[in-house]
């Protein structure tokens, strides 16, 4: 199912939120929308489900108008046919497992096969065993892995997460990527992921929708946005980035401690602190007033003035 | 969109007449004189001596019931927050029972117990001479404390569980002796909430009318909430002057809720309680621990051994001439309560139809504005909230008498007045606010997305409702409902003043019986209704407690 938003914008108060955004996610990709707390990802993708009204614009769904602010039309989040994972949950703790994931086939009075393909859906998600306990007596991923099977029960073409790893501890977090992922391309899901964690982001998506301040900053695939970012923010929020002024840089590992070329530039900085990593020693040095980073293999003295150089070719300069 | 906002303007113009309209009634009795406003009614009614001494002997009744019950409670929530005793968690409840007895039976029970040939000198004969004191000022501040300190103890007690030790811990560490940190560190941290409930102890204690008509009236000690009932019931009856002062108590009422607002605003820490801010208790020498086992035992005597075994050997006693002595003791008066005449049995069923008709209304609809206030967003939600509320800021005695006169004005319209069916409604007005507010610390607990996770699977706003969100605050709405029908069980403000003619109430009944003589038939009453009382309000804490 492809997704089409045409000139979104939504207000809280006095306060905009979504400033006329436009933005096509086409049918079974993985998609994050990634920005900082407050640039609007969760609220546009609350749109998409219908939690939230938009003031102005429209939203297409495989094609279907779902809102269209200029015709009147807001079609209510149950009858837009999608699966939603939120950041707590939102398991039902008053229903067992079972009733949980069986909830959506009932309330479309669809109770053909019901408990069949409950058990289709618990098995999906390795809690063949946990079908009669309650939300309660479940960790924390297996809760989110009920979750994921209350998503996919309906067969819906898409799932939309809303930071679905980040209430999980780190480790958990790691290993639920790869299960997640998993779960929507083997049936060709439309993902649309909301997360501030950039390197979750990388790792998943298909492409990437950088957002600040409700407007898009860079809509691309994880590679282009790492290696072209569009805009400074892009380059900022996405890894590490070096600068030499305001509208050029470098990734710390372009840059080396000894020549490598001829035409490599140079360029001096002063080591200020070093911190082993257990394979390799980061750097933190002063340029000026910018603050680099940049790997080593042997430990540097505080205060000591190091040359640092970089292939032309590594120096990304950045529009905007 | 527009039913949403058509369904909620109706709901507040509801609300409206429900409670705003009996309010106005009293302000239009107590301004308007043949139909032309005047205020000389109103501020002639204040000037006249006797009420004049009234207004300031409630207020001087207010101010010393605050001193005594901060005196019982102040101690008793630090002991029960910071030091080993906190761990008797079961005193939580022990302290319940002197505000879960109703004050007029409590009053009774120390009148039987203090009065000439009383329970206490045919005990203790020589401490015949208190007599004279108890029956003054100082024994209706006595029994008007006792009832109240739990609320203000409660309150405080949690205040001090809510401050850190890390907070006295970190000054000790920086060498700040333990005098010093209490003054320093500590009490600032409580003033605020002190205030409020100084402020809360002060409006209860003005607003009350139990204590005041049994133990009061006795002593000729005459308040707002006695003087507004006199006024209005009995020959010659001035409604005009019973509004005055109605109004001159609601706007204290106000403008003390004002007030405690305002102190809430600002003089209230929100303080940040995580990881590593378990609370640790100090340890006490045994000397201090005697003094405080000494002090607890010393207010559960007053608060509860004393007007609770008055009451049940009253009920217990054959001919009260010859008082507590072996062969006077029989359960006749029990028989008597439902045998003798049908008026016992016609108060319990009365009652008891009043506080199940009532409970269920008031679930309904506090359920009803519940959802309402959470769904109409801050603005709308404030107004319906802030209307619904209302009733629990005001005097009881104040919105039955607005009742009263405005039922009266539309009669022609809706007849109910002097009907059963005007109970049922005040009922209703005064306890509407506790269902709202267990069903709105319901709505706190639940997560908005687990209604949206329902519409997001394919069900309709109605049957995310029925299967989700009900559920949820299913037992909010039971403990409002056993809440109501507890409080509206012994209701009294209601019944003695606009009941239906024979028509008695368990409470009204009690005091007929204790005006009239028949104190063994009274008192019997009021055990059953103390028991009843009691039963419900374990049943209600082994539902809230029965969680998953």
């Amino acid at each position: 199912m492809d997704i089409q938003l045409r000139n979104i914008t939504k207000s809280f108060g006095r306060k905009k939120v979504i400033e006329g955004l436009s933005m096509d996610i086409s049918s079974g990709s993985f998609t994050t929308l990634l920005g900082p707390s407050g640039c609007g990802k969760t609220t546009l993708l609350r749109m998409i489900a219908g939690l939230e009204t938009p003031d102005i614009g429209e939203i297409f769904l495989g094609g279907r108008c779902v809102f269209s602010a200029d015709k009147k039309l807001n079609i209510p989040p149950e009858k837009r046919g999608l699966g939603f994972v939120f950041q707590d949950f939102a398991l039902w703790p008053h229903m067992r497992v079972r009733d949980n994931v069986a909830f959506a086939l009932k309330a479309c009075r669809m109770t053909e096969n019901l408990d069949k393909k409950v058990k289709e859906a618990l098995h999906a998600v390795q809690l063949d065993d946990y079908a009669d306990r309650y939300p309660s007596e479940l960790s924390g991923g297996q809760q989110q892995r009920v979750s994921f099977a209350r998503a996919i029960i309906m067969e819906p073409e898409c799932i939309l997460f809303d930071e679905p790893l980040s209430a999980l501890d780190a480790m958990l977090r790691e290993e639920m990527r790869g299960e997640l992922k998993a779960l929507v391309s083997e049936r060709g899901i439309t993902s649309v992921f909301v997360t501030h964690d950039q390197s979750e982001a990388m790792s998943m998506s298909d492409r990437i929708a950088v957002l600040n301040h409700g407007e898009i900053e860079q809509y691309d695939t994880p590679e282009n946005i790492y290696r072209k970012p569009a805009t400074s923010f892009s380059a900022r929020f996405i890894g590490s980035s070096n600068w030499i002024d305001s509208a050029s840089m470098f990734r710390p590992e372009n840059a080396s401690f000894t020549r490598q070329s001829s035409s490599d530039l140079e360029y001096k900085a002063t080591v200020y602190e070093s911190e082993f990593l257990g394979s390799s020693y980061r750097v933190l040095m002063h340029h000026g007033s910018e603050r680099w980073i940049a790997q080593s293999d042997r430990r540097m003295e505080p205060g000591t003035s190091v040359p640092v150089y970089i292939d032309k070719n590594s120096i990304i300069v950045i529009g905007k | 969109m527009n039913g949403k906002k058509i369904a909620f303007a109706a709901l507040i113009i509801f609300l409206s007449l429900l409670i705003l309209c009996p309010l106005f009634s009293i302000f239009a009795e107590a301004l308007f004189q043949d139909g032309h406003f005047s205020l000389s009614n109103a501020v002639s009614t204040i000037q006249e001596s006797e009420n004049a001494a009234m207004i300031g002997s409630s207020i001087l009744l207010g101010i010393l019931v605050v001193i005594i019950s901060s005196a019982i409670a102040l101690p008793l929530a630090y002991i029960f927050s910071r030091t080993q005793f906190a761990r008797y968690r079961f005193f939580d409840v022990i302290f319940m029972i002197p505000f879960m007895t109703p004050p007029y039976i409590a009053s009774m029970g120390w009148i039987l117990f203090m009065q000439k040939r009383g329970l206490m000198q045919q005990l203790f004969p020589s401490l015949s001479f208190l007599t004279d004191w108890f029956f003054s000022l100082g024994g209706l501040v006595m029994v008007m404390s006792f009832h109240v300190f739990p609320f203000m103890m409660t309150m405080m007690k949690n205040a001090m569980l809510s401050v850190p030790s890390s907070l006295d811990e970190a000054g000790a560490v920086f060498g700040v002796s333990f005098p010093t940190r209490l003054r320093k560190l500590f009490l600032p941290l409580l003033t605020g909430n002190y205030a409020i409930g100084a402020l809360l102890v002060f409006v209860k204690t003005i607003s009350e009318y139990g204590t005041p008509s049994t133990l009061g009236r006795r002593i000729g000690f005459a308040v707002f909430t006695t003087d507004i009932h006199r006024y209005a019931t009995v020959a010659p009856i001035e409604l005009g002057k019973s509004a005055s002062l109605a109004s001159v108590l609601i706007g204290i009422c106000l403008l003390i809720w004002m007030l405690q607002n305002y102190i809430t605003a600002r003089k209230t820490y929100n303080l940040i309680s995580g990881k590593g801010s378990a609370m640790r208790t100090r340890r006490l020498s045994i000397g201090t621990r005697v003094a405080i086992i000494i002090f607890i035992a010393a207010v559960v005597f007053f608060s509860m051994v004393i007007p609770l075994f008055s009451v049940t050997a009253s009920s217990l006693i054959k001919l009260r001439g010859y008082g507590l002595r072996p062969g006077n003791f029989t359960i006749g008066n029990y028989i008597a309560v439902f045998t003798e005449d049908k008026q016992g049995i016609n108060a319990l069923l009365v009652s008891i139809f009043l506080a199940v008709s009532s409970a269920t209304i008031a679930a309904i609809l506090g359920t009803v504005i519940a959802t309402s206030i959470r769904a109409a967003g801050k603005k709308v939600g404030n107004i319906i909230e802030g209307i619904s509320l209302l009733p629990e800021m005001l005097p009881s005695i104040v919105l039955v008498l607005g009742i009263m006169l405005f039922y009266n004005g539309i009669y022609k319209i809706i007849p109910i007045y002097g009907t059963i069916w005007i109970m049922v409604l005040s009922y209703v007005i005064l306890f509407l606010p506790y269902t709202i507010q267990y069903v709105t610390s319901a709505y706190s607990q639940i997560s908005p997305s687990l209604a949206a996770a329902g519409r997001i699977c394919g069900a309709g706003p109605l049957y995310s409702f029925m299967h989700i969100t009900l559920p949820l605050i299913a037992r909010g709405i039971m403990s409002g409902w056993m809440m109501t029908f507890i409080i509206a069980f012994r209701e009294l403000v209601t019944p003695s003043l606009i009941a239906p003619t024979n028509t008695l109430t368990v409470s009204t009944y009690i005091n007929r019986q204790f005006e009239q003589g028949s104190v063994g038939k009274g008192m019997s009453m009021a055990v059953i209704c103390i028991l009843f009382s009691l039963v419900s309000l374990l049943i209600l804490n082994k539902a809230i407690n029965r969680k998953r």
